[in-house]
C-alpha cells in the first residue's frame, strides 16, 4: 500500500459565532491523500472546504477526531505543508521575485535555490520577465502563477490548493489546468486541490471526494480512472460523461440547506 | 501620443490654478490701494513681499531654531510612537488598556499645556520639543497601530505555515502593510510640528518664529507679521513635501500601478 500523507478520521469542526451560536461546520470526515497523489475536493460554497484545509495545515484545530500528517498525529508534529488559499495573497510591497522567494526566506535550512534553477521555474511557470515587476502591474492569471510558484518553493511534499483557478476566466482556466498537470507530473508532490468545477476535478484528478450538506460531510468518493498525461480530448468519451453524471447527481442530492 | 495629451491635460490644469491665485493676489492689491487701507490693518502683497526680502535673514535665523525644535520632536515622536504601536500591536491587552487613554489625551489643548510645560522646563528649547512631541505622537502612533492591525489575516496564516516566526511575521508583513497609513500619519504630525512650535514659543522663548511673531505683534507691524506667516506656510509645505518624497521612495511599488496585459 502507498504511503498516506494526509489522513483525517472522524473530523469534527464546530464555528462560535459572535451571537452565540455554535455553526457546525465539518462532521464526521474521513479523508486521506496517497502519496503522490493529485485528489480533488468538490462541493458547493460554504460545505467546509477551506475549513478542512485549515485543519490540516494546523490553523484551525478540529473538535473531533484526528489529523495525521507523514503518520503523526497533527497536534504532536510540525509537518508542514504548502498552502494556496483562495486569494493569490501576493505581498504588493515585494516584486514578484521577492514574493515567489519568500518561503525561502523564512525557512534559513531550506534547501536553497540557485537562480539558474530559479531562472528555469519562471519560465516553467510563464513568469519570465517579470521578476522585477510588482504585483500590481500583473494580470489576474499570472497573480495567480505567482502565488502557485510561490506555494512550490515551501519545502514540504504536500500542497493544498484552494480554488486557485476560481477567479480565471474558461480559456485562461483551461489552460492552467493543463499547465498545473504538467508541473505536477515534474515535480512528484501530493496534492489536495479544492475546486467546484466538475470539469476541473475530473481533468486533474486521480481521486475526488465529494462534498456536500450542511455540516459539511463527504458524499462520495470517486477514482478517476484515465490514464496520463492527460489531454483535454478526454472531455468527449463515453466514461468522461458518466464520471460527470455521477458527480452532479451526488451534488444534487446532498444540497445546502441554509 | 496618449502620454503627451496627459502631460498637455496636466499643463492646462497648473495653469488654470496658477491663473487663479494670481489674480486673487492682484484683487488684493487692488483693494488695498483703492481704499488706501492703512499697513496695521492689511498690508498688500507687494508691502509684504519687500518686508519679506528685507527681513529674510532674520527669518531665517529665528526658522533654524524653530525648525530645530520641529525636527527634534518629530523624530523623537516617531521614536516613541514606533515603540508604543509594536508593544501594542504585539500585546492586545495593553493596547485596549492604553488606546482609549491616547484618544481622550487628543481633547487637551496645547495653548493650555504650553505655559505649564514653561513654568517646569523653563524658557530653553525643552518645552517647545516637548509640545511638538505631544502634537505629533498622536497621528504616529495611532496611523501604525492602525495600518498594524489593518494587516490582512489571511496573509499572516500563510506565513504561519511556512512557518514564519513572530518576528519574521511583524518585519516581513505587518510593518510594510502599515507604511502607506503610517506615512499619511507623517503627513499629518508634519504639518502639525511646526504650528505646535511656533505656538509654544508664543509663551516665552529667546528666539524663533513664534516669538518674533508675538514681538512684531505688540509693535503693529503687520507686514512683517504676514511675511512670518508665509515664511511658516512654505516651511510647512517643504516639510510635507519632504515627507511625501520619502514616503514614494519607501513605497516604490505605489508609483507604478500601470497594469501588464497578458500575452498569449
Ligand atoms: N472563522 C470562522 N468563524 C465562523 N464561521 C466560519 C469561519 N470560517 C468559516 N466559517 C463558516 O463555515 C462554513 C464553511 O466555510 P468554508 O470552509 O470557508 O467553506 P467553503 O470553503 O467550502 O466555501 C461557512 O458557513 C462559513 O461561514
Ligand atoms: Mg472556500
Amino acid at each position: 500500500m502507498m504511503m498516506e500523507r494526509i489522513k483525517l478520521t472522524q473530523i469534527t469542526k464546530n464555528y462560535h459565532m459572535e451571537n452565540g451560536r455554535v455553526l457546525e461546520t465539518l462532521k464526521e470526515i474521513n479523508m486521506v491523500l496517497y502519496d503522490k497523489e493529485f485528489v480533488s475536493i468538490i462541493g458547493p460554497s460554504g460545505c467546509g472546504k477551506t475549513t478542512l484545509f485549515r485543519l490540516m495545515t494546523g490553523l484551525d484545530k478540529p473538535d473531533g477526531g484526528e489529523i495525521f500528517v507523514n503518520g503523526q498525529k497533527r497536534r504532536e508534529t510540525n509537518e508542514k505543508i504548502s498552502y494556496m488559499q483562495q486569494k493569490d495573497l501576493l505581498m504588493p510591497w515585494r516584486t514578484i521575485l521577492d514574493n515567489v522567494r519568500l518561503p525561502l526566506e523564512i525557512d534559513k535550512e531550506a534547501n536553497p535555490v540557485s537562480p539558474e534553477k530559479m531562472n528555469q521555474l519562471f519560465e516553467l511557470f510563464g513568469l519570465k520577465g517579470f521578476e522585477k515587476a510588482y504585483p500590481n502591474t500583473l494580470s489576474g492569471g499570472m497573480r495567480q502563477r505567482a502565488a502557485l510558484l510561490r506555494t512550490f518553493m515551501v519545502d514540504s511534499s504536500m500542497m493544498l490548493l484552494d480554488e486557485p483557478f476560481g477567479a480565471l476566466d474558461g480559456i485562461t482556466r483551461s489552460q492552467m489546468q493543463q499547465w498545473l498537470l504538467d508541473v505536477w507530473q515534474k515535480n512528484q508532490k501530493s496534492v489536495f486541490f479544492i475546486t467546484h468545477d466538475i470539469d476541473e476535478a475530473i481533468f486533474l484528478s486521480d481521486r475526488i471526494y465529494v462534498m456536500g450538506g450542511r455540516p459539511g460531510m463527504i458524499v462520495g468518493e470517486i477514482p478517476v480512472d484515465f490514464q496520463r498525461p492527460r489531454t483535454p480530448d478526454l472531455m468527449v468519451t463515453p466514461e468522461y460523461l458518466s464520471y460527470k453524471a455521477e458527480i452532479r447527481n451526488l451534488l444534487t442530492l446532498f444540497p445546502i440547506t441554509k | 501620443m496618449k502620454k503627451l495629451e496627459n502631460i498637455d491635460k496636466m499643463i492646462g490644469r497648473k495653469l488654470k490654478s496658477g491663473v487663479f491665485y494670481f489674480s486673487l493676489l492682484l484683487g488684493w492689491e487692488v483693494v488695498c490701494r483703492v481704499f488706501e487701507l492703512p499697513h496695521y490693518l492689511l498690508p498688500s502683497p507687494t508691502m509684504i513681499a519687500i518686508e519679506l526680502v528685507n527681513t529674510f535673514p532674520l527669518l531665517m535665523s529665528h526658522a533654524q531654531v524653530t525648525m530645530t525644535q520641529v525636527m527634534i520632536g518629530f523624530l523623537l515622536a516617531i521614536g516613541l510612537g514606533f515603540i508604543l504601536s509594536m508593544v501594542m500591536d504585539r500585546y492586545q491587552g495593553l493596547k485596549n488598556l492604553i488606546y482609549p487613554m491616547l484618544v481622550v489625551s487628543q481633547t487637551i489643548p496645547i495653548m493650555a499645556i504650553a505655559p505649564l510645560l514653561m513654568i517646569w522646563f523653563g524658557f530653553g528649547i525643552l518645552p517647545k520639543v516637548i509640545v511638538v512631541v505631544l502634537v505629533c505622537f498622536f497621528p504616529v502612533t495611532v496611523s501604525l497601530t492602525e495600518g498594524l492591525s489593518s494587516t490582512d489575516h489571511e496573509l499572516i496564516d500563510l506565513m504561519k505555515t511556512m512557518h514564519a516566526t513572530e518576528r519574521q511575521i511583524f518585519f516581513k508583513c505587518k510593518l510594510p502593510a502599515a507604511l502607506p497609513s503610517f506615512f499619511a500619519g507623517l503627513r499629518i504630525a508634519a504639518t502639525y510640528s511646526v504650528m505646535g512650535a511656533v505656538v509654544a514659543e508664543w509663551v516665552g522663548a529667546q528666539k524663533g518664529l513664534g516669538i518674533y511673531m508675538t514681538r512684531v505683534m505688540k509693535s503693529y507691524r503687520t507686514p512683517a507679521l504676514f511675511a512670518n506667516i508665509v515664511v511658516i506656510v512654505v516651511i510647512t509645505l517643504l516639510f510635507v513635501l519632504m515627507i511625501d518624497m520619502i514616503s514614494k521612495k519607501c513605497m516604490p511599488w505605489k508609483n507604478n500601478q500601470r497594469r501588464i496585459e497578458e500575452r498569449g
